[in-house]
Parts: structure tokens; C-alpha cells; sequence
């Protein structure tokens, strides 16, 4: 991507309209230089909202986004919250991506909507820290 | 709507006196009946399952019952000590929801209204309630319905351990039951056979001035009461020493803001009596007395003991929309229905040393969302058996800094039950060449494996012999699936030697 300043510019302006700058932004490395590059800020930001998306075929392709997720989880520090809305992962897995078992804690939802609102109570109590 | 469980405890005297003497207890095969006074006569007053079956019936002369069964045990009655029991047990009930209350002379009556999803919905709750009591030595069935009278009719009338009425069932869940069922006099249910009434059903077709004519107006009422017309308020126990704190209203309360302020007010204070006593609240109970009598109930539940009274006036205020005021509240109760006492820690200065951030308010308010049992962490245990390997622990457990054996590779997903697929394999060792799994044939590019597993001949005595040989293997698309034999492939003792999908790498 060409660096765009005036675009820049306006960003970081909305953002200081909507009074969100306070927290200073910081991200998640890979550590992989063609993957850092591409990616704002050099990594996944924190304190943001990320995707990990398998392709159509959801169960097995949920089993990798699921285990690629972990792996960058392992890599943070602090308790990861887990919602599920079926409790179908398998936690010694999860520990194999680096992710051990005392960090997770998981919360069955039973619906996405459960799952979100879960998700919303998390995010307003984190501590996002690096 | 409100949704009430009744508890009947048919042999719960008899059931006692077996508990009390616990190792001493005669049998479970030995009729058993306790003999109290009806003034000079000595009558019966209980009896146990196997002395009904004798033919032994409540009421009859002590003596008669004596000459009818052999080797009967007669025990005298208590009723003082049974009602206390019942209430021990009520104050043990209260683990269900906020507002129970003892239903003597053999029953609880317990209001669980939005009080269900906690514990795994309703069916889950009654079987957790029967089935700790069966554990206790009692004996129990249980009912839920809309009102008292009809969970108390379905209860003591409908011969199931766990009956479960839809809501809103109006007069069809209990139109069936006889006329004993409505809790009236037996002299009145009498009369009203003699006047062919059969069932509940024949006389609410019937019009009520005239029944309430010639029986009284007690009739109507428990009629009503049954069907919802008519409230009829549990006043709930309390346990002694409770640490509770109560605010009434001269003008009664409705909207939400004002709900919320009080909570506030009855929150700070509870915070100050428990600190009092060194304590933290594990769970509290706040019961809004409306003006019409009826009783609306928040619980909400702490992981740990918290003294906080901000944290707690949260915890409750999350659940204000729970409650319906009506016309208005005009009483107000915040009790800790448990407490414990709290540790205070010491906080580390962050220069030396790194924070952990406190994740149990977080814990806490999801706990109160999607109930305790939703909200865990894994922990391993000693098992080479996948599905064993791992036990749910509470989330707020200490960390044990236990881990699984990472020789293999697992799978991120792990199927609940191994579903059976057809393959194609040459036996003893080989992995599949190809599967079919959901409809689907999939054809082996790679595989790795075996991983043989034994069977836990500590457990079962089926696992004496049992094996699976697990394989990774990897299908044309690039997914990996974890496929079992069952069986070494050699045996037919050690397993069937069919195929099944246990587990998706992805």
C-alpha cells in the first residue's frame, strides 16, 4: 500500500475526535517480516477486534482458525476468555499451541448472541496491556 | 410468569429416623413405621415403602399394624423433629433459588423463577434436586408449574419422579388429577365424590357460587390458586445469623433508576455488616416485595468472596430488568445467603513486580449471565484416553500448572461422540487408504500413526482387552482428521475393528 498522509492525517484526527487516542496503541508482532510488513503498526493491533475466519467448510476449517487463534493468544500475557457457544475444543490441543490450560478460561454461550454479549462484557473489563 | 417447583418428600419421616441412625439403620428391605397418639390410641403415622407394600396404611391401630407384618419395626413418631428437619432442608434448598419455603407436613416449595438457566434449565435442576436427595437417603418427587397449587397437585398426584408442566399450561396440567389434589379438606373432597365429581376437571367446568354455597369459600380459593387467579405468596426462610439488610418504603418503588439507587443504598450497608464479621459475600439473595404480596427475586452468584460494594451493586444492577415491579415495590431485602470469611491480599507495588490483572469480577458478572456451570477452565488428568484426558475446573480454581504430554499431536476439535466411518484398510497396521465420513469419501494422502491407546481395566472390566490405534491422516484438500481402529487389528477381543472419526486438526 502507498503511504497516503492526508488520509493518515484525517484518521488520526477522527480519532482524537472520538476521544479514543488516550490509549497508546500498540500490536502483536508475528515476527515474520512479510507478514508484519503488510499489517498496521507492524503486528495485530491489541485492544482491537480481530477475525480469524476459516474457509466454507466450518467444522474443519473452524479446528485450524481455532488453533491459530490459540497460538497467537499463547503469545500475550494475562487470562484469555474463551467463548464458545458448543464446547467441542480440545484443550490439550490448545496447550499444544502454546496456550496452557491455567491462562483459558472458556465460557459456553450456547447462542451467538450469547457469544457476543460475553465477548462485550470482556472487552469493558480487560485490562488491555501488552 | 412465575414458575414454582414443589418438592414432595412422601417417606420423609420414615426416611429420617433411617438417616439419623445411619450406620445402625435397619434395611431399606424392612418395613419400617413410626406410631404416634391420636389422644389414648396409639396409631400409625408413617410408613416407609416396604411396609406399604405389606399393607400397612397411615392411621391404623398400632396394634393391628403389629399382627399384620413380621418383624415389623416400630419406632415412635416425632413430629417437632421432622418439621425441623424439613426446615434444614428448605435452608439447604435455598442453593435453587432465593425464596424457598418448607411445605409441611413432607414437602418444600421452592419459586424458581428465572432461576432455572443457572443450574442447566429446569429438567437439570429437578434431577440435580431429586437426585442429591436420593444420594441423602430420601426420597423425592419433584413438580414444576406456573403456580403452587398446581406444582403441589402434579407433585403429590402424577407418579413421576420429575414432572415438568409447560408454562402458562392454565387448567390442563392438573384438569386430570382427582379432587384430593386442589389441598382441601378430605371430608370436602368426600361430599364432592358423593356428588360425582370425579376430577379436577368436571368441577371447574362447573359454576361457583353453588359449590361455594354449600363448601365454604376455601373451595374456590384453592381453585384459584391453582389456576393463578388467586396469589399466594411463599414467605421465604432464613437461615439464622443471616447477615441481611432490609429498607421498606412508605411510597412504593417502580421505576428502574430508583430501583437501582436503593440497591446501592442496601449494597453499601450489607458491605458494612460484613466487614463487621470479616467476611465477603459469595452470593447474594435481594427479594422485592411488591404491594400486591407477590415476591420478585435477583440472585447473584461470586466466585470468590467479594466486600466490595460497588462490584456487588453492579452484580445486582445487571439484573434490575429482571425484576417487574407491578404497582410497586414496598420492601426491599439484600441478604448474603453466603458468606465467607475473606482474605485480604496485600497489592505488590508495580515497580518490582509484574500485576496480574483480576479477572474474577469479570468471572463474576459472566457467571451471573450464562450460569456457574458454563463458565470453566480444563485442567489434564492421568488419562491416555482422549476423552478422559481433560476435567472441567471452576474458573476461578487456583492455577496447578499441570500440563498434558505433548509426545502427539491432538486435534483442535475433539467430536463428542467418535462417529463410525467406512474406510478402506488392510489389516493389522496399515492406515486407511481411503474414508467416508458425513457422505463424503475422502482419499488418504498421508498418513502417521499408529498411536495405540489401552483401555482403563481399573475402570471397566470391558477395557480389560480394549485398544484403539489412532492416525493422523491427511485427505486431498490438505484437512487432517484423527481416525481410530478399534481393535489392534490382530484380536476381534480387543475391539470391533471398525473405524471412527474421533477428532479435525483442520
Amino acid at each position: 500500500m502507498q503511504p497516503q498522509p492526508a488520509i493518515d492525517a484525517l484518521r488520526a484526527q477522527i480519532e482524537r475526535i472520538e476521544g479514543r487516542s488516550k490509549r497508546a496503541r500498540s500490536a502483536l508482532p508475528f515476527g515474520i517480516a512479510e507478514v508484519d510488513s503488510r499489517l498496521p503498526g507492524g503486528g495485530l493491533a491489541f485492544g482491537a477486534l480481530h477475525e480469524v475466519a476459516g474457509g466454507g467448510n466450518g467444522a474443519i476449517d473452524g479446528a485450524a482458525a481455532a488453533l491459530f487463534s490459540a497460538g497467537i493468544a499463547a503469545r500475550t500475557r494475562g487470562k484469555v476468555l474463551w467463548c464458545v457457544t458448543r464446547p467441542d475444543l480440545f484443550a490439550p490441543a490448545i496447550a499444544q499451541a502454546g496456550l496452557i490450560a491455567d491462562r483459558v478460561i472458556y465460557v459456553e454461550a450456547g447462542d451467538d448472541k450469547t457469544v457476543l454479549a460475553c465477548m462485550r462484557r470482556g472487552f469493558a473489563m480487560a485490562a488491555w496491556e501488552p | 410468569m412465575a414458575r414454582v417447583v414443589s418438592l414432595f418428600l412422601p417417606s420423609w419421616s420414615t426416611d429420617r429416623v433411617r438417616r439419623k441412625a445411619s450406620a445402625a439403620a435397619p434395611s431399606a428391605e424392612a418395613p419400617l413405621v413410626l406410631i404416634g397418639r391420636e389422644g389414648s390410641r396409639r396409631a400409625v403415622a408413617a410408613v416407609d415403602a416396604a411396609a406399604y407394600g405389606a399393607g400397612l396404611r397411615v392411621g391404623m391401630a398400632a396394634t393391628k399394624a403389629q399382627a399384620l407384618v413380621r418383624d415389623l419395626i416400630v419406632q415412635d413418631a416425632d413430629p417437632a423433629a421432622d418439621a425441623e428437619a424439613l426446615e434444614r432442608l428448605a435452608i439447604w434448598a435455598l442453593r435453587f433459588a432465593p425464596i424457598v419455603a418448607p411445605d409441611p407436613p413432607n414437602g418444600l416449595v421452592i419459586d424458581t423463577t428465572g432461576a432455572d438457566h443457572l443450574h442447566g434449565g429446569e429438567a437439570a435442576m429437578l434431577e440435580t434436586l431429586v437426585g442429591r436427595l436420593a444420594i441423602a437417603g430420601a426420597h423425592a418427587r419433584a413438580a414444576v408449574a406456573d403456580t403452587w397449587g398446581a406444582a403441589h397437585a402434579i407433585a403429590r398426584h402424577v407418579e413421576r419422579p420429575i414432572a415438568i408442566a409447560r408454562a402458562r399450561h392454565g387448567s390442563a396440567a392438573f384438569a386430570e388429577l382427582p379432587l384430593e389434589a386442589l389441598r382441601i379438606q378430605p371430608s370436602t373432597a368426600t361430599a364432592l365424590r358423593t356428588l360425582g365429581f370425579q376430577s379436577i376437571g368436571d368441577l371447574l367446568a362447573q359454576p361457583r357460587a353453588p359449590l361455594a354455597l354449600r363448601f365454604g369459600p376455601e373451595l374456590g380459593r384453592r381453585i384459584d390458586q391453582a389456576l393463578g387467579d388467586a396469589a399466594e405468596p411463599i414467605e421465604p426462610i432464613r437461615p439464622r445469623g443471616l447477615i441481611e439488610v432490609r429498607r421498606a418504603f412508605a411510597e412504593p418503588i417502580g421505576a428502574a433508576e430508583t430501583i437501582a439507587r436503593y440497591v446501592g443504598k442496601l449494597v453499601n450497608e450489607l458491605c458494612e455488616r460484613l466487614e463487621e464479621h470479616g467476611l465477603g459475600a459469595r452470593r447474594l439473595d435481594l427479594i422485592c416485595r411488591r404491594v400486591d404480596n407477590d415476591a420478585q427475586a435477583v440472585r447473584v452468584g461470586m466466585a470468590m468472596p467479594v466486600c466490595d460494594a460497588k462490584r456487588l451493586t453492579r452484580l445486582l444492577c445487571d439484573k434490575i430488568e429482571t425484576i417487574a415491579p407491578g404497582f410497586g415495590i414496598e420492601l426491599m431485602t439484600l441478604a448474603a445467603t453466603v458468606a465467607e470469611p475473606l482474605k485480604r491480599q496485600q497489592v505488590v507495588s508495580s515497580l518490582i513486580e509484574e500485576t496480574v490483572a483480576d479477572v474474577s469480577d469479570l468471572v463474576d458478572t459472566l457467571m451471573n449471565r450464562v450460569g456457574e456451570r458454563a463458565i470453566y477452565r480444563f485442567a489434564p488428568v492421568a488419562s491416555d484416553v482422549p476423552e478422559r484426558s481433560v476435567c472441567r475446573v471452576p474458573a476461578m480454581a487456583a492455577d496447578s500448572g499441570a500440563d498434558w504430554p505433548g509426545h502427539w499431536p491432538r486435534p483442535s476439535r475433539l467430536l463428542a461422540h467418535p462417529e463410525p466411518v467406512e474406510t478402506v484398510a488392510l489389516l493389522p497396521d496399515h492406515p486407511p487408504v481411503s474414508f467416508t465420513w458425513r457422505g463424503v469419501r475422502r482419499r488418504v494422502r498421508r498418513a502417521d500413526g499408529p498411536e495405540r491407546v489401552f483401555g482403563e481395566w481399573w475402570k471397566r472390566d470391558a477395557e480389560l482387552v480394549a485398544v484403539r490405534d489412532y492416525f493422523r491422516v491427511e485427505d486431498d484438500a490438505g484437512e487432517r482428521y484423527w481416525l481410530y481402529r478399534a481393535g489392534d487389528g490382530e484380536d476381534a477381543a480387543t475391539g470391533s475393528h471398525r473405524w471412527f472419526l474421533h477428532g479435525v486438526f483442520g
